[in-house]
């Protein structure tokens, strides 16, 4: 850990307060209340704390690029200037040149239309450097990427990680003495998340920058922050070594019933056809290649794989949404892909899909209430007051308040909307529940809590549930089972302890995959 | 290449459409009771001999496929007929107009963009001040007003200060007297251009202007002028290009009112004629005519959109 | 606030220039045919107060016309009679809203060529002109709904070749196609006729636009999250077309609706200034304009501009309005689009 000197903060901030919304004296809503921290040179701060927090109010009030409607107060000293009471124009001389600010998504920070380099040699004209295109070339070398090759590229045509080495790159080409990270890891999958961190660390120290990081993730803070200030908890400055235990996961022990399974899928297959122009160009893809697969009653299986291995298409498929080609999908005995579409038709309750996105799952026209009866109007389950009553069950079931029920679904908050949409399922008390990537892209505390419920749906109810995933670590904490999919077959089915041993997270192209722990390879992505 | 790829794809389908047109008008023309002929038939002093040698000059006794590939094949080679009404090649006839038109249009068109472009820029820039209230008003009352009543009006205020005189004397020393003579005609296009213009840009350098991207540069010092025309600008390019190509449409379109009340001596007055006197040939020319021009044009923005936009690039 | 004001002002305007035009029976003066050829070109009546001597009437009143001797039409008012205005008054089983008794004449816009009073003539072309407008508008809402929701549901060659031929529709240039396809049916026709004819013809024009965005909602309603999932609690076809497209759908057919009647009005007004859609004596503001062809008729007789206003008038009222749906629509965040 480097040395800190003790002398002057460089960034001190005192009694911030953001608000938004009309009026004056912040009548609005409160986003950041009396918060005070500073930043030393050099050092590396952690921001830490929920969604809604206030930290990314934070982040754009240092240097005054909060939307119109917010309000902020209080003070923030650097250099000896109280940056809230710049004018713009003075405060256009330190963005970008004495302190720069990197904003959460890469893709969205970068103009389209653009060349990456001509984007980072703007930001070196605005502030009158010389030499433009050497300075470029070397920041680009510095964080990683080709100056010959990425100078002409547009964003589209990069990566994730390396989008995000290009932001960096504005950021830091005028060598600002601070720098803000607002989520600068949140997008990526977790190879390219620790790379990341130690690109951040290495210009640390061979520039000097401090750097102020914002995160959700305490993992990511906790790795390489020096202080980590807590946002939430009244912002509380806790040293990083304090946090690192909460990283551990426990490993809780479930039992195997092995009886009949719920659902057995035998031979399964599934081809795509993609259509070309005056029938050249014509390709197809085998997504699903002779699966089979079994999922016990009254567990959670866990299916995994990198991405595009068919994990999607065989969910689809299960829960009819998608029509396979050949094979037998055989629920409690009786084969789902043979029956007539009537058959099909009565048989749909008994699987429910539960998708990624649950905002496009729920009809924004509607009431809470409305959308969790539909299942039942459409099953004709008779007259108000059950329905009614019924709604009210299952939202308690999920951890909402009933008497919210007539609100507007767009009323609710994403972490809510994902309950709704569990609740709606529910609603015709299904034998499997498939979620199809439904926890990724929550932060931890939502996550968290949606894990939660589903073993608590598993543990006293006694729902049966498909859960597809790309991050094995996720599901490897709550399954019973897991198999794992490569290329559209199931490649190995195990019991949750049996992947602890014998599986371990495997680094392949930046993409996490299960592989067997006799192939102990570390390999390095890019 | 992929380009070729794309334009391959975009030509056979224009061909194709162009083709379509053809059919229609045709047949469009073919099904409508009436012709030139039936109207000299009128005419007591003409037997019904000479009618007949006519007939079959024109060749309008053979069966309608048989026409149409004939005037197919004809039209190939660039001879649209005769028109029977004024007694001349229809390809003599539409040249002698279109330049006119073509000056009218382009005019209208670069006076509609130059005044719009900054407009909209600024607009957008400062959104909901009070000078973009007026202008997204101004352009609001344009809208809702029709072209007919739109031109009458003008004419009518120009008629007041004595400025009429809108056609113009085919001189030999050209130049000045076109120009004078088109003024009016092209202002009156240019209002009717103008608001949807005038819309389209201020929402596209609008989005450009709240999206992530620009914001992002603004944190990094950029100054708002460069930002406006060096970051936001461009990102709206794409949209404003496909605005062109559709907006050659509604011009065509508005320049046959304009002409006809106006007096300017395009095609829009010849058109009219036509259909008064049931004159097919002209009419099914300066419908093929346009649609090719249209088509063309519609083609030269996806090319212009090609070269401008990478993530269309990307697509291909 | 400013907002309410905007849309309340809208509304207003609206109501008013529709309920004009509907009441065109109670308001006008005149039948729309009857002509005064004795006071041929007459200007806008005045309307006065007071009279020569000074005195104030609580009643407006009106003096007679009087030719003035000479070239051109030109008149005088003759001072020594007046004529008080009556409000509602029973003439043979019909209501009026106003009326002077003869042999003065209350002609609130002038009178046209043949003496027939242009007030009136505005008010009852209008309607013509708002039916042949209301009948077209029905006709391409059918047809684009009808096409757009064929393409959109059964996808694969119906939607191609739908999109296709709206495709060259919307390429080609509207007026030339209107006139074309006008010009291919018979040019003299009776009044109902030709009234039917041209409304058909501009109907049939403009299904395009419609179908497009009507075959978009059925698409993303299609491939939308919750209509996946409701498909998933085995809701049939049907169902999901009542509960989630059709909401969404007659909102788009209701802006479209406000959106196009305007410019079939135009249309249609533009067809009869050309002589190709209603003809005299019937009164449609695009034939009432056609004297304008001639511009020397438009300095001298500058009154003869109020069809023009009243088209502005009830265009700028229409896109008023749907700028207002529009924004309540994304207001309200009940588009999902």
């Amino acid at each position: 850990m480097p040395v800190l000197s003790p002398s002057r903060p460089l960034l001190d901030v005192r009694d911030l307060r953001v608000s938004y919304g009309k009026g004056a004296h912040g009548q609005g809503e409160a986003a950041v209340s009396g918060l005070s921290f500073d930043v030393c040179a050099g050092e590396i701060v952690g921001m830490q704390g929920r969604s809604g927090c206030g930290k990314t109010s934070t982040a754009l009030a240092i240097l005054k690029l909060l939307p119109a409607e917010a309000h902020a107060s209080g003070s923030v000293l650097f250099e000896g200037h109280d940056l809230l009471r710049l004018s713009e124009l003075e405060l256009r001389r330190i963005r970008g040149k004495q302190i720069s600010i990197i904003y959460q998504e890469p893709t969205l920070a970068l103009n389209p239309v653009m060349r990456v380099g001509d984007q980072i040699s703007e930001v070196a004209r605005a502030h009158g450097l010389r030499n433009v295109k050497g300075q470029v070339n070397a920041i680009l070398h510095r964080v990683g990427l080709e100056p010959k090759r990425h100078y002409v590229t547009y964003p589209h045509e990069l990566s994730g990680g390396e989008r995000q080495r290009v932001v960096l790159s504005q950021a830091l080409i005028c060598k600002p003495q601070l720098v803000i990270a607002d989520e600068p890891t949140a997008s990526l999958d977790a190879s390219l998340k620790s790379e990341i961190l130690a690109l951040i660390e290495g210009l640390r120290t061979d520039f000097g920058t401090a750097f102020l990081l914002i995160s959700h993730d305490r993992c990511v803070t906790s790795k390489i922050a020096d202080r980590v200030i807590d946002l939430c908890a009244q912002q509380k400055t806790v040293p990083a070594s304090a946090l690192s235990s909460v990283c551990d996961k426990s490993s809780p022990t479930r039992i195997l019933r092995r009886e009949e399974p719920l659902v057995t899928v035998r031979n399964l297959c599934k081809r795509y056809r993609t259509r070309g122009l005056f029938a050249f160009g014509r390709s197809e893809k085998q997504a699903l290649d002779a699966v089979n697969f079994e999922i016990d009653r009254g567990t959670l299986t866990g299916l995994v794989g990198p991405s595009a291995c068919g994990k999607s298409t065989l969910a689809r498929c299960l829960a009819l949404l998608e029509k396979a080609d050949n094979g037998e999908v055989l629920l409690e005995g009786r084969n789902l892909l043979s029956s007539t579409p009537k058959e099909a038709r009565k048989s749909r309750p008994m699987l429910q899909y539960i998708a990624q996105d649950p905002a496009a799952a729920l009809n924004p026209r509607l009431s809470a209430a409305e959308a969790i009866e539909e299942p039942l109007l459409i099953q004709g389950i008779a007259d108000r007051k059950q329905r009614r009553r019924t709604v009210a069950e299952l939202l308690e079931r999920v951890g909402l308040d009933p008497v919210t029920a007539d609100r507007g679904c767009h009323e609710f908050s994403g972490g809510q909307k994902h309950r709704l949409v569990i609740a709606r399922a529910l609603a015709l008390q299904p034998k499997l529940l498939i979620l199809d990537e439904s926890l990724s892209g929550l932060d931890p505390e939502t996550q968290a809590a949606i894990l939660g419920l589903l073993g608590e749906l598993k543990d006293r109810l006694g729902i049966t549930q498909l859960l597809i995933s790309h991050d094995l670590e996720l599901v490897s904490s709550l399954a019973d089972s897991v198999a794992v999919m490569r290329d559209g077959r199931v490649v190995e089915q195990l019991g949750a302890e049996e992947i602890r041993d014998h599986f371990e997270p495997r680094w392949n192209n930046g993409k996490l995959e299960a592989a067997p722990k006799r192939e102990l390879v570390t390999a390095e992505s890019e | 290449m992929k380009a070729a790829r794309y334009f391959e794809r975009r030509l056979v389908h224009s061909v194709a459409l162009l083709v379509t047109i053809s059919a229609l008008t045709f047949t469009i023309s073919q099904l409508a009771p009436g012709s030139f002929l039936d109207e000299i038939k009128l005419n007591p002093q003409i037997s019904a001999q000479t009618l007949a040698g006519l007939r079959a000059q024109y060749g309008l006794d053979q069966p309608v496929p048989v026409r149409y590939f004939r005037w197919l094949k004809s039209v190939a080679t660039g001879d649209f007929g005769y028109s029977l009404a004024y007694n001349m090649p229809v390809k003599k006839l539409i040249w002698e107009r279109l330049g006119n038109t073509l000056l009218l249009g382009a005019t209208a068109m670069v006076l509609a963009w130059v005044v719009a472009l900054p407009c909209g820029i600024w607009s957008a820039y400062k959104a909901r001040r009070w000078i973009d209230r007026i202008l997204v008003a101004s352009s609001t009352l344009l809208l809702g007003t029709p072209e007919l009543a739109l031109a009458l009006l003008f004419i009518l205020v120009a008629a007041h200060f004595g400025n009429v005189g809108a056609g113009f004397e085919k001189s030999r020393s050209g130049g000045a007297s076109v120009l004078r003579g088109v003024r009016i005609p092209a202002v009156v296009l240019a209002l009717a251009a103008f608001p949807i213009l005038f819309r389209h840009i201020r929402s596209a350098m609008g989005e450009a202007w709240h999206s992530p991207f620009l914001q992002a540069a603004r944190g990094h010092g950029i100054g708002n002028m460069r930002l406006l025309l060096r970051h936001a600008l461009p990102a709206a390019a794409s949209p404003l290009i496909s605005l062109f190509g559709l907006s050659l449409a509604g011009l065509v379109s508005a320049s046959f009112l304009v002409e006809v009340i106006t007096g300017w001596p395009g095609i829009g007055p010849l058109f009219l004629e036509a259909i008064y006197s049931r004159d097919f040939h002209v009419v099914m020319a300066v419908v093929m005519l346009f649609s090719l021009f249209l088509i063309i044009a519609n083609l030269i923005a996806d090319l212009l959109l090609y070269a401008a936009d990478p993530r269309v690039r990307a697509e291909c | 606030m400013l907002r309410q004001r905007k849309v309340a002002t809208a509304l207003a305007i609206f109501a008013a220039t529709n309920l004009c035009l509907l009441l065109a029976g109670f308001l006008a003066p005149y039948p729309a045919a009857e002509q005064h050829r004795e006071f041929a070109y007459a200007p806008p009546i005045r309307i006065h107060f007071v009279d020569a001597s000074g005195r104030f009437h609580l009643r407006p009143f009106v003096y007679s016309l009087v030719a003035v001797d000479g070239d051109g039409f030109s008149y005088r008012e003759d001072p020594d009679i007046q004529y008080p205005i009556h409000f509602f008054v029973r003439r043979s089983a019909e209501r009026h809203a106003f009326e002077v008794t003869e042999p003065a004449n209350i002609f609130l816009f002038g009178t046209d060529g043949f003496g027939r009073d242009i007030f009136s003539r505005v008010l009852y072309g209008g309607r013509i002109s708002m039916a042949a407008a209301l009948l077209a508008t029905l006709l391409s809402l059918l047809i684009g709904t009808v096409f757009g929701a064929t393409a959109g549901h059964f996808g694969g060659i119906a939607d191609t070749s739908i999109m296709r031929v709206a495709e060259l529709v919307l390429a080609l240039p509207c007026i030339y196609l209107l006139l074309a396809l006008r010009a291919a049916l018979p040019l003299h026709l009776g009044t109902t006729q030709t009234f039917l004819l041209i409304s058909a013809v501009i109907g049939v024009m403009g299904w395009a636009r419609p179908a497009r965005l009507i075959r978009g909602v059925v698409l993303s309603a299609k491939e939308r999250g919750f209509v996946m999932s409701a498909r998933g609690f085995g809701a049939s076809e049907w169902y999901l077309l009542r509960r989630h497209v059709l909401p969404q759908a007659l909102g788009i057919i209701l802006t479209q609706a406000v959106i196009l009647v305007p410019q079939f009005i135009t249309a249609e007004a533009t067809l009869s200034f050309l002589g190709l859609g209603m003809n005299e004596p019937v009164p449609s503001w695009g034939n009432m304009l056609s004297a304008f062809q001639h511009f020397q008729v438009m300095s001298s007789y500058w009154w003869m501009v109020a069809p023009i206003i009243a088209l502005v008038l009830v265009s700028g009222s229409y896109f008023a309005l749907a700028d207002v749906f529009d924004t309540e629509r994304i207001r309200a965040g009940k588009s999902y689009a």
